[in-house]
């Protein structure tokens, strides 16, 4: 019995050891939550080309252009590949690995004479997984490369983060050039690289704070012809436009209601400059802030609930935010002697404004949440910002180290910035359109 | 010790006499037909018991067997780098795609041509101008879609079968002399081949160490889709002795196709992971793999 007993003894305590021991093996969960860097790597192969004429437009070149303006894509410099593969068929995946790339792009551009059209087949593959991500075709008119470019930049960008791509909105800007008696304003539309721009309108007197309609079709302005301040409406395919206020004193800083019904605006008619709501089909203005200093600059927040606004009412311009069905404004900046032109975030989360500090003007940002304000370093802005219509990107016009008139993006967390190829002289107040349906 | 089993064997009979009522009152037999049985049933019983205890000493004696015999592995590895061949692709090929659908495009909207319209206001300057907004979509075509296959990854020598057998002779030969070696060397330094090489190790510490290193190694070669904080991916790893990914599965997925797709693609760039060299802190702490969690933070 006694020799049972130990035995059930040792049995019970290797039962135990062996316990210990799946303790010990309990499974190593390694936590990541970070990465190699914000931007990820792809090779936009330069195309190939199954025809003897070469493409007005450089397709590949704009879509590397493109990606990279996005600020969430590395490019690989087409002088730094070790092969350039013209379809999926022809990809080592060896040569793009040992280029530290995730994805590669590759395509073959080829002439339909009978149908004057370009026809671009196009593959984007995951280099690790060796993955085809995406394939289609397709094609435009010679006139229309750029679109087609642009098109396709949407679709991978769209594909490799499943954030809608932004590469086939417009841009709305002013330009003033000449001095004098000579000055010109001039009101503006881009593709989103500031290429193919088109004038909608000139005048010797300012224009300023062009804002596009949700349909991105019209574009509502404040001209200074005849000598006093006016909002127009102006419809961007035919020109059509119609002057919608023009109320005694200022009319001013128009902003396009998400539901394309109503717009906020500065006047002073009732004397004190402050926030209207006016419906477009009664153009009937009702006042939204009632304080003798100046309220302006309203920006609507996403839903359509909330906007912010200047004001100066505590002695130097600072950020407030208020309900349009009334109430009274909150004060959200408090840093700083300067914070002015807010424009929501695409969640409604976050509030970007103009934010002077040092002499300089930065681009700042307010969490509506917390309240905590921070500044994008290097992100020296001269002009009202823009917000993409994807969110992912911030819009402004700069003036800083030599870049003169240029436009520059930044994304909203501050981790790249990308100045646009074209520059405009006297270039202000752009505006982002929305997304094309 | 025969006077040990002798009392044993006293011992047991004694109890069988002790359960001789009992059982006669339970079979309903005389005390002395019973009794006639007892030695047949302390026998069969003490048999039984024999077996117990040789399967309960067998069965800890095969505990302390090696369980893992990895360092042939490690000394392979050594060899095929020396020769150059191409390493044993421990990545699952890659699986058949779903197809991405060949995605009809938007047909080009053609924008009504806007006709030059003469200037809305006549008084000042401002001329607005005819603009001619042309915004045609790119064409689908509606050829079917080309489906390349993903590809395997080119082998940079394409071997003959002969070759490749002899070579793989060659390096199996080459593989047995390392390892033969290996024994030997340490052998020499008098360690134990058969046994624990974790004396003296701190199997904490080592997790704790290689936990840091993979971790480094992942985030270096994980690129964060936009957009996806607050969102978890779960990936199962095994790893093979050598630091190569023997398999990844997708555990919990994220919600985000591309986050999904971020994180198998980060292990699948890690060239090597670390492990240890010896194999049975290998064993430790990789047996059964591992789990790597991603989960972006702003």
């Amino acid at each position: 019995m006694i020799l049972i007993r130990n035995r059930a003894g040792q049995v019970l305590l290797l039962i135990c050891l062996l316990l210990a021991t799946s303790v010990g093996h309990a499974e190593m969960v390694v936590r990541v939550t970070e990465g190699a860097d914000r931007r990820m790597p792809m090779a936009v192969v330069p195309f190939g080309s199954s025809h003897s004429r070469d493409a007005p437009e450089d397709l590949d070149g704009i879509i590397r252009d493109d990606l990279t303006m996005s600020g969430d894509l590395k490019m690989l410099e087409p002088s730094e590949m070790l092969s350039l593969p013209a379809s999926g068929d022809d990809i080592h995946f060896r040569d793009w690995r040992v280029l530290g790339q995730q994805f590669v792009l590759v395509g073959d551009v080829d002439f339909d004479a009978e149908r004057n059209r370009y026809i671009l087949s196009y593959e984007l593959f995951d280099v690790s997984q060796q993955e085809r991500l995406l394939g289609s075709r397709a094609s435009a008119a010679p006139s229309e490369l750029r679109t087609l470019a642009h098109h396709v930049s949407n679709r991978i960008y769209e594909r490799v983060t499943g954030v809608p791509g932004i590469f086939n909105t417009r841009l709305a800007f002013v330009t003033r050039t000449g001095s004098g008696n000579d000055v010109e304003y001039r009101l503006k539309v881009s593709d989103v690289d500031g290429r193919r721009d088109q004038v909608l309108l000139r005048s010797s007197e300012p224009i300023l704070s062009p804002d596009w309609s949700p349909d991105r079709k019209e574009l509502v302005y404040v001209s200074f012809e005849g000598g006093r301040p006016a909002v127009y409406r102006q419809v961007v395919s035919s020109g059509e436009r119609r002057r919608i206020a023009g109320f005694k004193g200022l009319n001013s800083a128009p902003d396009w209601s998400p539901d394309g019904e109503s717009l906020l605006l500065t006047l002073s008619k009732d004397g004190s400059a402050d926030i209207y709501r006016m419906a477009l089909d009664t153009l009937e203005p009702r006042r939204l802030t009632r304080h003798y200093a100046i309220n302006t600059e309203p920006s609507w927040s996403p839903n359509g609930e909330r906007f912010a606004f200047t004001s100066d009412r505590s002695g130097n311009p600072q950020i407030y935010i208020q309900s349009v069905s009334g109430g009274d404004p909150e004060r959200l900046t408090f840093e700083g002697k300067y914070s002015a032109h807010p424009i929501f975030g695409p969640d409604g989360e976050e509030i970007f404004y103009i934010h002077r500090a040092d002499g300089r003007f930065l681009l700042g940002a307010v969490d509506l949440e917390t309240g905590e304000e921070r500044v994008l370093a290097g992100s020296e802005i001269d002009e009202a910002p823009a917000m993409a219509p994807n969110g992912r990107l911030v819009l402004y016009v700069t003036n800083a180290g030599g870049r003169k008139g240029a436009l520059e993006v930044t994304t909203v967390d501050g981790s790249a910035r990308f100045t646009l190829p074209v520059r405009h002289d006297g270039i202000r107040d752009p505006a982002w359109s929305p997304l094309s349906e | 010790m025969k006077g040990d089993w002798q009392r044993i064997i006293q011992a047991a009979g004694a109890l069988g006499d002790r359960a001789v009522p009992l059982w006669s009152r339970l079979l309903g037999m005389d005390e002395a037909g019973v009794r006639e049985w007892k030695w047949p049933v302390l026998g069969s019983v003490g048999l039984h018991l024999l077996i117990v205890i040789l399967a309960v000493a067998s069965w800890s004696w095969r505990t302390q067997e090696p369980q893992f015999q990895q360092p042939q592995a490690v000394q392979a590895r050594v060899v095929v780098a020396q020769t150059q061949e191409p390493e044993p692709d421990p990545k699952p090929e890659p699986e058949p795609e779903p197809e991405p659908e060949p995605e009809p495009e938007p047909e080009p909207e053609p924008e009504p041509e806007p006709e030059p319209e003469p200037e809305p206001e006549p008084e000042p300057e401002p001329e607005p101008e005819p603009e001619p907004e042309p915004e045609p979509e790119p064409e689908p075509e509606p050829e079917p879609e080309p489906k390349p296959e993903p590809e395997p990854e080119p082998e940079s020598e394409p071997d003959t079968d002969e070759q490749r057998t002899e070579r793989e002779k060659r390096l199996e030969q080459l593989a047995q002399q390392a390892q033969t070696q290996a024994k030997e060397d340490q052998q020499e330094e008098g360690v134990d081949v058969e046994a624990s090489s974790m004396d003296g190790i701190n199997i904490a510490d080592e997790r704790r160490r290689f936990n840091t290193l993979i971790q480094q190694e992942v985030q270096n070669n994980w690129y964060i889709p936009p957009g996806n904080e607050d969102r978890v991916v779960r990936l199962r790893l095994e790893l093979l002795p050598t630091g190569e990914l023997r398999s990844v599965e997708l555990v919990e997925g994220s919600g985000s196709q591309q986050l999904d797709e971020s994180a198998l693609s980060a292990v699948r760039r890690v060239d090597s992971f670390p492990t240890p060299d010896d194999s049975a802190l290998f064993n430790e702490l990789f047996r059964g793999g591992i789990t790597v969690e991603f989960s972006p933070q702003e």
